[in-house]
């Protein structure tokens, strides 16, 4: 693969929390415009990585690069870096005191210095596009889970980000509500987003996933296409998982 | 403010009274009867002042001249003075220290305001006649006035009597004037005849005590709206410290508010106030008072606010961060205005506690509001002014205890994911029930609002989380500063 045409390029990453190892020597490429869907039970160190590529966890050991950029070189201005990866969390971090459509301008005031007439036009045409137009006025507990979440969404685009990043978006969601989450997410895919997405949704991994990772014990226990994956897996651990999800 | 004025009036007092102490000791030469000395009773409850248009008891004194013997003598009070059916005038007759009991008769005029003494036994040269005026009111104006009157010789002469010595009047306030009314009234004499409610609530002494106990009241309050908004950059300043990753600065907050807390106000107090005249270091009470408020409430605005910056979830601040934003711009935007929100309860109850704790200040000889009533108190031997000083503490606590107890409700709710409380109030209902209706409103806008608790994660799922949460503080914690 080319230089120019990777994204994030995480190399024998490995996470410690004390003694604790987390992470052990992962190794994952990122292609520009491809969606990638991690895959594993809980605690197998997929949440980990994802928030390793922003630097909400600072790695213990390997390099990730984000469009050719070391991250995790000591002199990389890290708020630079995280104005370009967008993230979208389990449980929305709306800013509860803001409307959704100060939620959207915040950043984009303070980060990018947008002016506050900008700012508000690209806020409301983010909202617009994840299909919350009507409730730009509106608080985060006035609005349902999933309007949250989309209003999150919605935050992180308006960053014009290079890259996405899901953790478990829809896990916080009732079930009727998660549609209307994937969808978006979906039609960011199509429109050539890169995303690398840690989710349960399996339907959704099989559908928008141009490549799939399974992680378990926080080593990359098997990937590749979503037919690969899902339909020939190689490894014990994958079968088991898939078979006890689906 | 009246008070402030009480103590010049005492020394226009006390040098009035040694003058005539003085004149009443010097020899009488004069060949006619002269007036030598006029005192009235302090009638004000607290203060040495004589009232005016309020019942006083005036004591008039003249020595018979030389060569004369008097049997008519006509004492006239200043215009504006009053009789009322309950005066009463008794007669005296000293020569020297001995006590004389010539026939007379003692008739007070009310209309014309004076007294007449007729002796069947004149008053010879060298005696002293004095008259005391009982439940008589001098003219309600503040100012100096005299008593003139005539006697008569049994020659049949008359003489002027000249102006006697000046007694100083304060004009009655209203509160002591409708004192003065209630006196009469036969249900309050009925209420008075209570032991208990005479001792605890006299009607006449709330009334005539408010205006000091509120200047008291007024003190404490200044105290505490000075003290308390210096407490909050210093509780603010103390609380940034203390979540500080330097640890100097932590070790320094932690020892201000252990001390602080971990001492009583009392104690800070004294050795605020005894210490420091001890160094040469001399500052206004007032001012001292207000340093030591603050200085003991800041410790404690510094935990509250500490609390409330760490009881935001850890996910505002890591989408803050997330979004580019740095440490400031994440804490003055993101964090402190919800922290703002959440502490006003606690901030509320603390300032309540504060207000309440300048009476600790009284120990010291810091006049505000129990200093001021306890003076009425030790003066009337009557509880009534503590009750009446509890009334002016309950005017400020009761109504912001009320709003910390509607200001808690409602952030409880905004917690569990209700209704934010931005929604305009309809008509005059209660906070409560209106917050009832806000949630149920958004139950019908929204039949799926989802409660992303740990109950929507699967069980399993979730103590899996907690675990690995738990695991993360430990290992921030043992990493100190990660990865900013």
């Amino acid at each position: 693969m080319s230089e120019t045409d990777s994204m994030v390029s995480i190399q024998h990453l490995s996470k410690s929390f004390g003694d604790t190892e987390v992470l052990k020597d992962v190794n994952i490429e990122v292609k520009k415009g491809s969606v990638v869907v991690v895959l594993g039970p809980s605690g197998s160190g997929k949440s980990t990585m994802l928030r390793c590529i922003n630097l909400l966890e600072k790695p213990s050991g390997g390099h990730i690069y984000i469009e050719g950029n070391e991250i995790t070189d000591p002199k990389t201005d890290i708020n630079k870096l995280r104005e370009h990866v967008g993230m979208v969390f389990q449980q929305f971090n709306l800013f509860p005191h803001l409307t959704a459509k100060k939620n959207v301008m915040l950043a984009q005031r303070k980060v990018l210095k947008r002016s506050k007439e900008e700012a508000e036009q690209i806020a409301l045409k983010e909202l617009a596009r994840v299909g919350l137009a009507e409730r730009a006025d509106y608080l985060p507990s006035q609005l349902s889970g999933g309007q949250q979440q989309r209003v999150a969404i919605a935050r992180a685009l308006a960053m014009e980000p290079h890259v996405m990043l899901f953790d478990e978006a829809t896990s916080a969601l009732d079930p009727e509500l998660v549609r209307g989450v994937l969808d978006v997410m979906r039609e960011l895919a199509e429109e050539g987003m890169t995303m690398v997405v840690v989710t349960h949704e399996m339907q959704f991994a099989k559908d928008v996933a141009d490549h799939v990772i399974f992680m378990e014990g926080g080593v990359v226990v098997e990937e590749g296409t979503p037919d690969e994956v899902f339909d020939h897996p190689q490894h014990e651990r994958t079968k088991d998982f898939l078979g006890h999800i689906s | 403010m009246a008070s402030a004025l009480k103590p010049f009036f005492k020394h226009v007092l006390i040098t009035a009274l040694a003058l005539s102490v003085v004149i009443t000791f010097v020899p009488l030469i004069a060949g006619a009867m002269t007036v030598d000395s006029t005192t009235a009773k302090s009638n004000e409850t607290g203060s040495d002042n004589i009232l005016g248009g309020t019942p006083t008891r005036i004591t008039w004194e003249a020595v018979v001249g030389d060569g004369e013997t008097v049997n008519n003598v006509v004492v006239q009070l200043p215009q504006g003075s009053e009789f009322t059916d309950e005066s009463t005038a008794k007669v005296t007759v000293l020569e020297g220290t001995k006590r004389l009991s010539p026939a007379s008769t003692v008739s007070i005029d009310k209309a014309a305001a004076n007294v007449t003494v007729d002796f069947s036994d004149p008053i010879t040269a060298g005696q002293r006649l004095r008259v005391e005026m009982y439940k008589t009111s001098l003219p309600n104006v503040t100012g100096e006035v005299h008593l003139t009157g005539t006697y008569t010789t049994t020659d049949g002469s008359t003489g002027e009597l000249g102006e006697s010595p000046a007694i100083t009047v304060t004009a009655a306030s209203p509160a002591e004037k409708i004192s003065n009314w209630l006196d009469q009234q036969p249900a309050v004499q009925a209420w008075n005849s209570v032991t208990f409610l005479r001792l605890f609530f006299q009607p006449q002494l709330v009334v005539s005590s408010i205006p000091t106990v509120a200047t008291g009241w007024l003190i404490s309050l200044a105290l505490v709206l000075v003290g308390f908004p210096l407490a909050i950059p210093l509780g603010l300043l103390a609380s940034f410290m203390k979540i500080s990753r330097s640890k100097v600065l932590h070790v320094i907050a932690a020892i201000y508010t252990g001390i602080i807390r971990g001492t009583p106000l009392f104690l800070q107090i004294y050795i605020a106030f005894f210490g420091l005249p001890l160094l040469g270091v001399s500052i206004n009470q007032y001012v001292l008072a207000v340093f030591v408020m603050a200085f003991n409430s800041g410790a404690y605005l510094c935990e509250i606010f500490r609390a409330g910056i760490q009881s935001i979830p850890k996910g505002q601040f890591e989408a803050s961060r997330s979004l580019g934003m740095t440490g400031p711009q994440t804490m003055f935007s993101v964090i402190i205005p919800q922290t703002i929100r959440r502490v006003i309860p606690t901030m509320t109850s603390e300032f309540i506690l504060l207000y309440k704790d300048t009476s600790l200040l009284a120990a010291v000889g810091v006049m505000e509001l129990m200093l001021y009533s306890r003076s009425i108190v030790s003066l009337t031997g009557n509880m009534t002014p503590y009750i009446v000083a509890a009334i002016f503490y309950l005017i400020v606590t009761l109504p912001l205890i009320r709003v910390v107890t509607v200001l808690e409700k409602r952030l409880a709710l905004a917690d569990n994911g209700g209704s934010a409380p931005k929604k305009k109030r309809k008509g005059r209902r209660g906070a409560f029930s209106q917050m009832k209706s806000e949630i149920a409103e958004t139950v019908d806008e929204d039949p799926f609002e989802p409660d992303y608790n740990a109950q929507t994660l699967h069980h399993e799922e979730y103590e899996e989380k907690k675990a690995a949460e738990r695991k993360l503080a430990e290992a921030e914690k043992k990493n100190g500063e990660a990865h900013e």
